[in-house]
């Protein structure tokens, strides 16, 4: 017997292929994977940029444990002021056919809204980040130039992909920043294939509609957890996305939502919301239901899902069609401890859910 | 797609994991693919750690029958299946890394240069284990009264 007979033979019970590889699905997880690169999330940038200063007409309210939020209004030079931590500070607004919506993902640097566009090309996505004061390194937009709306300053560039040019496929990459308070940035970017759909005009229209709530909502979440391992906090909550960098792509009514923890977070020279902070870990609570995924293929309840290293796979526990992920830099046993420490609310009822800031529960 | 789940499969025994290892490198070769000289070999190195790196995990062992369809009992007149078993208990007995180097070298039909590639060692070591997996694939076929052709794999250690 020839050895093409006997690994024929071994694999003639070869089953059809599963819910894992579709093309359409590989080929959408690596553009994501590639905008992550090419979004850079490098803290310090490569090139100096002048950065322009220009007077906003309100200040969001800055993160502090001890005050309650107010609205500074004012036309030169106002100053961010405070808020409680893990609470949204503003909320959904229109700008011609582009619709920012309520924002899902928040940190002490920064809060993260997607943008939904009338007639944009299938796949495309944005997202308004708002920075706290000092958060956001406007170095970071490499190839910007300052444009002037309604004597607004404004950067506005296109993205790079490791500072080479774009390719075909990502020609409609762009974004936008200005300063809605002194040294406070919000940032728009763009992802699409079609160059001028989103154009930088229909960006720019979302800078007048920019308001400030003047009531701050404290974001929660669909569980509590009574372990965390020594060292580590929150430092990044979504309500009804993934959060950090994988907010901006929204959740498609699909996740609960979620929270990244680490020893240590960048709250300053920052150019996108937090992707793969170094020894941090994520949870994530998800539907199954809502987008007919299978549960991972195997026959255990408890499993990694990801074929990574051991330190860096997915710890998923499924209840019915809940599921429940523990994903990161975070040994195998602390992980298991973690996920199997979390109670899950009623996830129908979000009046169950509890504060960002009270997640753990011994 | 089908030869590196079987890569896969041949390497950590199970169609689940594999079609996991082969989705996850398909993912990471995507934004990878403008910088690589070699992809083909790429994600075959990456569908080959991926799979060796099931094999490692004690979940991947556990087995739960409280989901476990009712197996029916089915003729098997020309032994087909039985054949089967006794050729995967085969393969199953070679150690992973010299039968993915076997797998590499003699179905999927790589030089001696790449088969070090993907496995991520020098020419001399893919030599020696593509050897030893031979070596040891024909003791185990022997002990099953089949014989695996020489004709093939004549060049293989060459």
């Amino acid at each position: 017997m020839r050895l093409h007979e006997v690994v024929e033979t071994v694999t003639a019970d070869e089953p059809p292929l599963g819910r894992s590889i579709e093309i359409d699905e590989i080929v959408s997880a690596g553009r994501r994977a590639e905008r992550r690169r090419k979004g850079g999330f490098a803290m310090a940038g490569a090139a100096a940029l002048v950065a322009v200063v220009a007077g906003g007409a309100f200040a969001l309210p800055a993160h502090d444990d001890t005050t309650t939020a107010t609205t500074a209004v004012g036309t030169a030079g106002p100053t961010a002021v405070t808020s409680p931590p893990f609470s949204f500070t503003f909320g959904a607004y229109d700008a011609g056919r582009l619709h920012v919506q309520n924002p899902t993902d928040v940190s002490a640097a920064y809060q993260v809204a997607t943008i939904t566009v009338d007639g944009a090309p299938s796949g495309a996505y944005a997202s308004l980040t708002v920075y706290q004061p000092g958060a956001f390194n406007e170095a970071s937009l490499t190839n910007a130039t300052t444009v002037t709306v309604d004597g607004q300053a404004v950067l506005q560039a296109t993205l790079l992909a490791d500072g080479k040019p774009r390719t075909d496929a990502d020609r409609g990459d762009k974004a936008i920043a200005w300063q809605y308070a002194t040294g406070a940035w919000a940032v728009v970017k763009s992802l699409s294939t079609d160059a001028d759909n989103p154009s930088f005009t229909d960006l720019t229209a979302l800078i007048a509609g920019f308001k400030p709530n003047t009531s701050p909502a404290p974001a929660v979440l669909p569980f509590t957890m009574a372990y965390l391992p020594a060292g580590y906090t929150a430092v990044d909550v979504a309500e009804h996305s993934l959060p950090g960098w994988d907010s901006i792509t929204g959740s498609n009514g699909t996740v609960y939502g979620g929270a990244i923890f680490a020893r240590n977070a960048p709250a300053t020279g920052l150019s996108d919301p937090y992707l793969d902070l170094p020894g941090s870990f994520t949870i994530t609570v998800s539907s199954l239901a809502a987008t007919g995924q299978k549960p991972p293929p195997i026959d255990a309840s408890h499993k990694c899902t990801n074929a990574d290293a051991a330190t860096s796979c997915t710890y998923s526990i499924v209840t019915g069609t809940t599921l429940l992920s523990v994903t990161g830099n975070l040994p195998i046993a602390e992980k298991t401890q973690v996920a199997k420490s979390i109670k899950l609310a009623d996830l129908t009822d979000e009046t169950t859910w509890t504060p960002a800031t009270k997640l753990l529960h011994p | 797609m089908a030869s590196l789940r079987k890569l896969a499969y041949l390497t950590c025994g199970d169609w689940h994991a594999a079609e996991d290892a082969v989705a996850n490198a398909l993912v990471k070769l995507y934004p990878r693919w403008r910088k690589l000289e070699r992809p083909d070999l790429y994600v075959k190195t990456m569908v080959y750690r991926a799979a060796i790196d099931e094999t490692r995990r004690p979940w991947r062992r556990e087995r739960s029958a409280s989901h476990a369809m009712p197996e029916i009992a089915l003729r098997d007149p020309a032994g087909a299946t039985d054949e089967r078993l006794r050729l995967k208990a085969a393969l199953d007995g070679v150690p992973p890394r010299q039968r993915a180097a076997v797998i590499l070298r003699h179905y999927l039909g790589l030089s001696l240069e790449d088969t070090a590639q993907v496995l991520g060692c020098n020419l001399g070591t893919a030599k020696s284990q593509t050897s030893r997996g031979l070596a040891k694939l024909r003791e185990l076929m022997a002990a099953e009264k089949i014989d695996l052709s020489e004709g093939e794999l004549s060049h293989a250690v060459a």
